[in-house]
């Protein structure tokens, strides 16, 4: 068990298109907030850790936001994993403050991809990330290479086009109950249905979205907070597992690092998947989230569709999960969409998520993953 | 943008490339663990060993597929709908290709798939699937 680091600080922004901002100051919006959440200022930020911006590529991104928004730490850089960051930028801060490196971790991720990029400026960005030598030239993107991963893993365990569906819808009513999220109306089956294909068998509707915003979460050592009235939310667990970044190289599409990750996590915690109430899972697109339950063991093999279907990642059910509306509704920042995960598990954990708060939750779950089902991080975190 | 991605073969992946525009498709096998390896490199992933170059039959079959109708670039619109297949040759090694043929809209998982070779330019050929192959 990692004793010691807690998340003393949350912020985000609103979510969707955020006209006239920019990727910088998004970030500095998110940390302000997440300053203002844990009651630090400023100068007792001792480590940022950032991610990585479509609209401001940089080789440095972490000194210029430090630049940026006045800090100066001692220690700083960027972490790139595509959508497993946000969980690798937590588990990096909970080994600095289990190791006596730091002790008030900034973590802050944000990008305007909607309103800075085109639609078609994002798809194609997000698109590089096929090799260069054996995927590009056939014309692959990211959905398409989910959509592999969907195809096969339909075929061998009888997953529908309804199951996935039903993930969307979900998400969908769990976003309906967020203030802040992009996409709030509700959804149906017949709506994911009609939505056009992007790459069978995924549609439109089965991708997540392309949005404004920006995330911060702030980690500190527990003994650096004297005084501090109310629970704190402790990271009690961290893994990763990575098998290889191009579909072409997968080793298989139907087992991924998620399992690993997963497991690693649990294990350093000393608890088990059965004990989580609730989880905030990467749900970049509905297949990737149905994947990742059934891998994780939150639900057995060809078991996640009916059950999301009988309302089991609702508030009220079995594992609420993506209590916010995930990536497929409450939005999709780049870094900051993996990091909105985590700012749902603390919110939900110390119980402040108003209306759609899922109960009195001990144990929480968050899981980040990049690439195509690539890098996989899990964390558990816990109110102490 | 307007024009597709077309592969820049490495020091280390040139056999390949050189392989697809002869006709024939290429992969590296480690003789000391008896394993292809696909994207190819010099080295074996396992034990380190100096791997080989082998010519694949060039048959497979198809292990996962797509049929793409939002192009990522604006090089690929015009070809809308197409499709991508994960293909696993014979030799134990897996491609990304798109599916060429007059039955292709009825591709499914498991069918058997021939490598053809399509020039794309610049001395470069693409390995493609092919469906419909005749038993």
């Amino acid at each position: 068990m990692v004793k010691g680091a807690i998340i003393s600080g949350i912020g985000g922004t609103r979510v969707g298109r955020i006209t006239d901002s920019d990727s910088l100051s998004l970030q500095r919006s998110a940390m302000m907030a997440a300053l203002d959440d844990a009651g630090l200022s400023t100068h007792e930020i001792d480590g940022v850790i950032c991610a990585y911006s479509f609209t401001r590529p940089h080789l440095m991104l972490a000194s210029w936001f430090s630049e940026y928004a006045g800090l100066h730490p001692n220690v700083c850089f960027a972490i790139q994993s595509g959508g497993a960051t946000a969980a690798i930028m937590v588990m990096q801060a909970a080994s600095l403050i289990a190791s006596g490196v730091c002790r008030h971790i900034l973590l802050v991720t944000g990008d305007n991809r909607l309103s800075g990029l085109s639609r078609d400026g994002a798809v194609a960005a997000l698109s590089e990330i096929g090799h260069p030598e054996f995927e590009r030239p056939y014309g692959v993107s990211v959905p398409a290479s989910y959509a592999l991963v969907a195809s096969r893993y339909m075929h061998e365990f009888g997953v529908t086009s309804d199951d996935l569906a039903g993930i969307a819808v979900a998400m969908r009513r769990n976003a309906a109950r967020h203030p802040g999220a992009h996409m709030r109306e509700p959804l149906s089956i017949a709506d994911v249905a009609a939505s056009r294909t992007i790459a069978a068998p995924l549609r439109l509707l089965d991708c997540s979205l392309i949005s404004d915003g920006a995330a911060a979460v702030i980690v500190s050592r527990r003994d650096a907070l004297p005084g501090r009235a109310g629970s704190d939310i402790e990271i009690l667990g961290y893994g990763q597992g990575h098998t290889h970044e191009h579909i072409v190289a997968a080793p298989s599409l139907t087992e991924f690092g998620c399992s690993t990750s997963s497991a690693i996590a649990f294990d350093r915690a000393g608890v088990a998947v059965t004990q989580v109430d609730i989880a905030q899972i990467y749900d970049s697109f509905t297949i990737t989230l149905l994947v990742e339950l059934e891998s994780i063991g939150f639900f057995g093999r060809g078991e996640a569709g009916a059950a999301i279907a009988a309302g089991a990642l609702d508030i009220a059910g079995a594992l609420p999960c993506n209590t916010h509306g995930g990536l497929l509704s409450h939005g999709h920042s780049g870094a900051a969409g993996g990091m909105f995960h985590v700012v749902e598990a603390v919110t939900q954990l110390r119980g402040e998520a108003g209306e759609r708060q899922a109960g009195s939750p001990r144990l929480g779950f968050v899981h980040g993953d990049g690439g195509i089902l690539s890098a996989h991080c899990s964390l558990v975190l816990g109110r102490t | 943008m307007n024009e597709k991605p077309k592969p820049i073969a490495t020091a280390e992946t040139l056999p390949y490339w050189q392989g697809a525009h002869a006709g024939e498709l290429r992969y590296t096998w480690c003789a000391a663990c008896e394993r292809a390896m696909f994207p190819p490199r010099s080295v074996c992933t396992t034990c380190r060993a100096p791997s080989q170059w082998r010519t694949s039959q060039g048959r497979g079959v198809i292990h996962a597929l797509t049929r793409v109708e939002r192009a990522p670039l604006a090089a690929f619109r015009d070809e809308v709908p197409y499709f991508i297949a994960l293909i696993d040759l014979g030799e134990g090694f897996r491609i990304m290709a798109n599916l060429r043929g007059d039955t292709v809209f009825a591709a499914k998982i498991g069918d058997q798939i021939d490598i053809i070779f399509e020039p794309v330019g610049d001395g470069i050929s693409l390995p493609q699937g092919l469906v419909g192959r005749g038993v």
